[in-house]
């Protein structure tokens, strides 16, 4: 059965009210138009996981699609905080959990090996820890010292935005690679976004790059441009006045209402999201190629 | 030529800087982005550069930018291993000198990234009186390296405070089983040192007087014996900072907060833009 879905049909599938979502990512490969789907299908009370939430979860928040946020640091980078989460989260509107990184990581790396808990050094933030009962210690069995242990983080869904990936979702990343294969595994249902479907013989030309194997993936969506604002590298690059203006979007209600309504609601897909930016952006966002050295497999 | 506050932070980080070290950057400090490259240009010219964000390491600087914020990872990188293992590989074997800035700090330098408001963990809901973006590795790293600084571009008694709402970042404190307390805290005022786990002013900038210092501290200020004048950046110095690092004037961000900032961060942006 073929795992090739449009963007829609995959979220109205696989992602449910409740759900505990992890939408991947870092820096780049932000799966934007997911989250735009998911804000258009009016999915609710969801769980928003990220060890770095940016402007896809302040959107999913501000639309009311989330109940609760599980994170180590959520930021606008290199501009300012995430005006709504914050907000949400000072009203008491908002559940969150809050990690450090390593936290975050070691829960994501227990889900994905099918482990119930990973143990971790005490970290600084004692008061977190006392404060969030996924923080618990136990008696390290071996030296007779207290270890803190965190549970397995196990996403219902993680949706991951890749360059390539071949039908079966055998999929590609390169430049700054996130937490996203940690997620991949640990979820239950695996979304995979990407910029171009290729052959098989690509994905096998260089399978050291395959960061995520076809055979933990649900679904696969067609969706150039998925990441902006945020960029794929060697695709298209960071749209920076995008993040300068959400702060200004963000300070105000009806601001954020025009916004979705224009930009999520308003538009039918991720295609007619990139045509209503408009050529100019296009041209903005454009990046120059910069190819790496070809390396020699050898064939046996 | 009148030398401003985020010279004198930039001077004085980069003369916290030996050769060989491996340091340790976070996305939006161009504080201390601009002296790894002044340390860099002057007196440490082997610099390993690492961070959690591009989960690698660089030798070849970048230029500082806005626009191409990462692209020290993006197209310099010697290895690109992921978040998880530059977390769990890199950060811990390197144990990289790393420059923090909290939103609160005591005087023994342990210090908050999480909120304002010393109720937020204890009530539920959990209302803040302000969300801070969270901690990110600051309570992992700050267990275990033996180079931590720490910088307050805008040092007052909202920063600098008797006893912290909520700890995130160790400092000098009893519960410390590895890694060594900050070393020093470079502010827009002066530097201090840690002196038995106290935080203690060992010099003032130029301009700037003690009364001033003591007033903007919510803490009784120490001093050390040999206090002094914070030297100056020397004429090459600057020129270097000014010029030939950071032309655009991105370290002045950092001491800027509310219109101040947004209207320089869109003047750099508009000034990069036109330059490409």
């Amino acid at each position: 059965m073929s795992k090739i879905y449009p963007l829609s049909d995959a979220i109205a599938q696989f992602v449910k009210d409740g759900d505990l979502i992890y939408a991947a990512g870092f820096t780049h490969l932000i799966p934007f138009a997911a989250g735009h789907e998911i804000i258009r299908q009016k999915r609710k009370d969801l769980i928003l996981a990220r060890a770095t939430p940016d402007l896809l979860y302040d959107q999913m928040v501000a639309a009311g699609c989330a109940r609760k946020v599980i994170f180590s640091y959520m930021g606008n980078p290199g501009v300012g905080s995430l005006r709504i989460v914050r907000a949400e989260i000072e009203a008491g509107n908002l559940e969150w959990e809050e990690y450090s990184h390593f936290g975050m990581i070691s829960r994501l790396q227990a889900g994905a090996t099918g482990l119930p808990f990973m143990p971790m050094n005490p970290t600084a933030a004692g008061d977190l820890e006392k404060m969030n009962s996924n923080y618990r210690q136990i008696i390290d069995p071996y030296v007779g010292k207290p270890v803190v242990v965190v549970p397995a983080l196990k996403p219902d869904v993680a949706i991951v935005h890749v360059q390539r990936c071949d039908q079966e979702g055998n999929s590609q990343i390169w430049g700054i690679i996130g937490e996203q294969k940690e997620a991949a595994f640990a979820a239950d249902k695996v979304i995979i976004t990407t910029e171009e479907i290729v052959d098989d013989s690509i994905i096998r030309s260089d399978p050291n790059r395959t960061i995520i194997p076809g055979f933990i993936v649900d679904a696969v969506c067609l969706v150039p441009y998925c990441a902006h604002p945020s960029y794929t590298q060697g695709y298209y690059d960071r749209d920076n006045s995008f993040y300068l203006e959400w702060d200004e979007t963000s300070k105000s209600k009806e601001s954020v209402r025009k916004y979705l309504a224009e930009w999520v609601y308003g538009v039918k897909d991720r295609h007619e999201y990139w045509e209503k930016l408009g050529e100019d952006t296009h041209e903005r966002l454009k990046v120059t190629p910069r190819l790496s050295q070809v390396i020699n497999y050898g064939s046996y | 030529m009148e030398i401003t506050p985020d010279e004198m932070m930039v001077i004085c980080i980069a003369r916290q800087i030996s050769d060989g070290d491996v340091v340790a950057q976070g996305l939006a400090t161009p504080l201390v982005t601009a002296a790894y490259l002044l340390a860099r240009e002057t007196h440490a010219p082997n610099l390993y550069f690492t961070s959690a964000i591009g989960q690698g390491i660089c030798r070849q600087p970048a230029p500082m930018s806005i626009t191409h914020i990462e692209s020290l990872w993006l197209d310099r990188s010697l290895t690109s291993v992921g978040f998880v293992r530059a977390a769990a590989d890199i950060l811990p074997s390197l144990k990289p000198k790393e420059f923090f800035h909290p939103a609160q700090v005591d005087p023994s330098g342990n210090f908050n990234n999480v909120a304002f408001g010393h109720h937020y963990l204890n009530e539920y809901p959990h209302k803040a009186r302000l969300r801070l973006p969270g901690t990110g590795g600051i309570p992992d790293v700050t267990t275990f390296i033996n180079d931590i600084f720490l910088y307050v571009p805008q040092h007052s008694r909202i920063t600098f405070v008797e006893k912290l709402d909520i700890c995130s970042g160790l400092g000098h404190s009893i519960k410390r089983q590895a890694g060594q307390g900050p070393k020093a805290l470079i502010s827009n005022l002066g530097v201090f040192d840690f002196h038995n786990g106290r935080m203690r002013l060992v010099s003032y900038h130029p301009g700037v007087d003690l009364t001033e210092i003591q007033k903007r501290t919510g803490f009784p200020l120490e001093l050390a014996p040999s206090i002094h004048e914070t030297p100056l950046p020397t004429p090459k110095e600057l020129d270097i900072i000014r010029n030939q690092i950071d032309p655009l004037s991105i370290r002045k961000l950092e001491l800027l907060s509310g219109p101040d900032r947004k209207h320089l961060l869109l003047e750099i942006l508009n000034r990069e833009n036109s330059q490409q």
